[in-house]
């Protein structure tokens, strides 16, 4: 019971031991993820929402799920030891002449708390559909009222360089070879059957609506022509999550000056 | 231009082996004479390489540790008004000097011109990270330094003597994150996701946790100089990940 005693949960030592879990954990499933079996259940992970994941799929990759299981509780701990760390910091701290260092510190543990929070909320709110390969002509339906059409699929290089072999394809796939640019794939965002916004969409240059983004990932070219992999996604918190990210690096860049002028007396 | 590089780095890493060799043998003015040539070197060979290839340096053998050198030397340079770098001068010299041979060992010229590149997220990812790894190699020597001191005097490290490295490991942090955040602006635009279940995005948040660690440190680990120790040992992981 003397545990849970809420100095206990706030006390850098629970800090220390989570850290050092938390860090085991993410480098043990970053060798794991090199294992084919465990690797494929992190694909499906990626491929929907992990929400979506832990219902439909996650049984049949029991370590992935074991796995992650214990990553979320470890995270947890965490985070309830922060929000304790930040209670007690705010009750008892003696903020005498010291107000900015205190509300500065404050605001670094929050922002990194929130963007936990909103990392986690992108896990299970909005929607993610996993890449399909289209061609000209096609309609990309995923089990969502969002759907797109392909009109067009305009590559202007020689498609022998979409080599299948990922190193190689760093090799061919030069900007003097391939145009980020020229190459696009022409479609319609459609909800419920209406066309709410037609565009090309080029690498790294998706087409956007409010949160539903049509993503255009690569080419491919085989025995069946030139394709594209695309995928819709709609995703209400990037932009919140990204306002956060910016707000934390910029607190830590604040504190970081305190810190030298420190040093400089 | 290829060429030009190494010929600008094979005399700047011969001047900073010198430099950190003769260092301790009471001729600190010439060796700070030196390391500022040898840095110089450095810049005119960065420069060049960037001439030559338009953009902020990827990984790759030359260009990898040509930057992470050039970061380092820099720091070295630079940092005295805040940090205290007596004891880890010859240190950074020789790293420095070992990273300029192992930019020129790698021998296989710059990255090719992949089409990824041309954007700045994705240029931003890795020079951020890069210049992270030069910054933290600073950390940790200044970290050992300390580990080292409060060893053989069999004292304490003092909070104030642990402030410089950990200004310096938050800096290193700092440019970590920030790459961190260029290369999710990357994923966000490129795979409609700002998180992926890999390999690398798992090292990443282990690598920015280890980063915050010695920041974090348990009350039982301040004490006979452990403290100096786990960040030493921490920065160092980092480092060889980033590194090689």
């Amino acid at each position: 019971m003397r545990l849970w005693r809420p100095d206990r949960l706030a006390s850098l030592d629970l800090t220390g031991w989570c850290l050092a879990g938390i860090i085991g954990w993410l480098i043990l499933g970053a060798q794991a993820a090199e294992i084919p079996s465990f690797k494929a259940g992190m694909s499906g992970m990626n491929a929907t929402l992990v929400i979506r994941w832990l219902f439909m799929d996650a049984l049949h990759h029991p370590w992935v799920l074991a796995w992650l299981v214990v990553l979320l509780m470890m995270s947890t701990v965490l985070a309830i030891n922060l929000a304790a760390c930040i209670w007690s910091r705010v009750a008892k701290t003696n903020r005498e002449g010291r107000m900015l260092r205190f509300w500065l510190f404050l605001c670094m543990h929050l922002l990194f708390g929130l963007i936990m929070g909103t990392h986690g909320l992108e896990m299970v709110l909005g929607e993610k559909h996993p890449w399909q390969t289209v061609h000209a002509g096609d309609v990309y339906r995923p089990d969502s009222r969002w759907h797109a059409t392909v009109h067009e699929i305009n590559f202007v290089n020689d498609p022998e360089i979409l080599n299948p072999d990922r190193g190689k394809r760093r090799q061919s796939m030069t900007r003097k070879h391939f145009s980020a640019q020229a190459n696009f794939v022409r479609v319609s965002l459609m909800h419920s059957d209406r066309v709410v916004k037609s565009d090309d969409i080029r690498i790294m240059d998706p087409l956007v609506h409010g949160n539903v983004q049509v993503v255009l990932r690569g080419f491919e070219y085989g025995a069946d022509g030139l394709s594209a992999r695309i995928r819709i996604v709609n995703a209400p918190f990037h932009s919140i999550f990204f306002t956060i990210y910016i707000l934390f690096i910029l607190s830590l860049i604040a504190w970081l000056l305190l810190c030298l002028l420190r040093l400089e007396r | 231009m290829v060429e030009i590089v190494t010929i600008l780095l094979i005399p700047a890493s011969g001047i900073f082996l010198v430099s950190g060799i003769i260092h301790p043998l009471a001729q600190e003015r010439l060796s700070n004479a030196l390391a500022w040539v040898g840095a110089g070197l450095v810049a005119a060979a960065a420069f060049c390489g960037w001439l030559e290839i338009r953009r902020l340096p990827v990984y790759g053998q030359l260009e990898a540790n040509l930057h992470i050198a050039l970061t380092l030397a820099f720091c070295m340079a630079f940092s005295t008004r805040w940090i205290d770098t007596a004891g880890i001068r010859r240190w950074g010299r020789l790293l420095v000097a070992a990273l300029l041979i192992r930019a020129l060992a790698g021998n296989d010229g710059f990255t090719p011109d992949y089409f990824l590149y041309q954007f700045p997220s994705v240029q931003l990812f890795f020079a951020l990270r890069l210049t992270a790894g030069g910054v933290l190699i600073l950390a940790f020597l200044l970290y050992a330094r300390n580990w080292i001191r409060a060893v053989k005097s069999g004292r304490n490290n003092h909070a104030a003597d642990l402030r410089a490295a950990s200004c310096t490991l938050m800096l290193g942090a700092i440019l970590f994150l920030a790459s961190e955040f260029s290369g999710t602006l990357w994923c966000a635009v490129g795979y409609g996701d700002t998180w992926h279940w890999t390999s690398n995005f798992l090292k990443s948040a282990a690598i920015f946790l280890l980063l915050m660690f010695p920041l974090h440190a348990p009350r039982w680990l301040k004490e006979n100089g452990r403290l100096s120790g786990v960040g030493s040992l921490c920065t160092l992981a980092v480092i060889l990940e980033i590194v090689l």
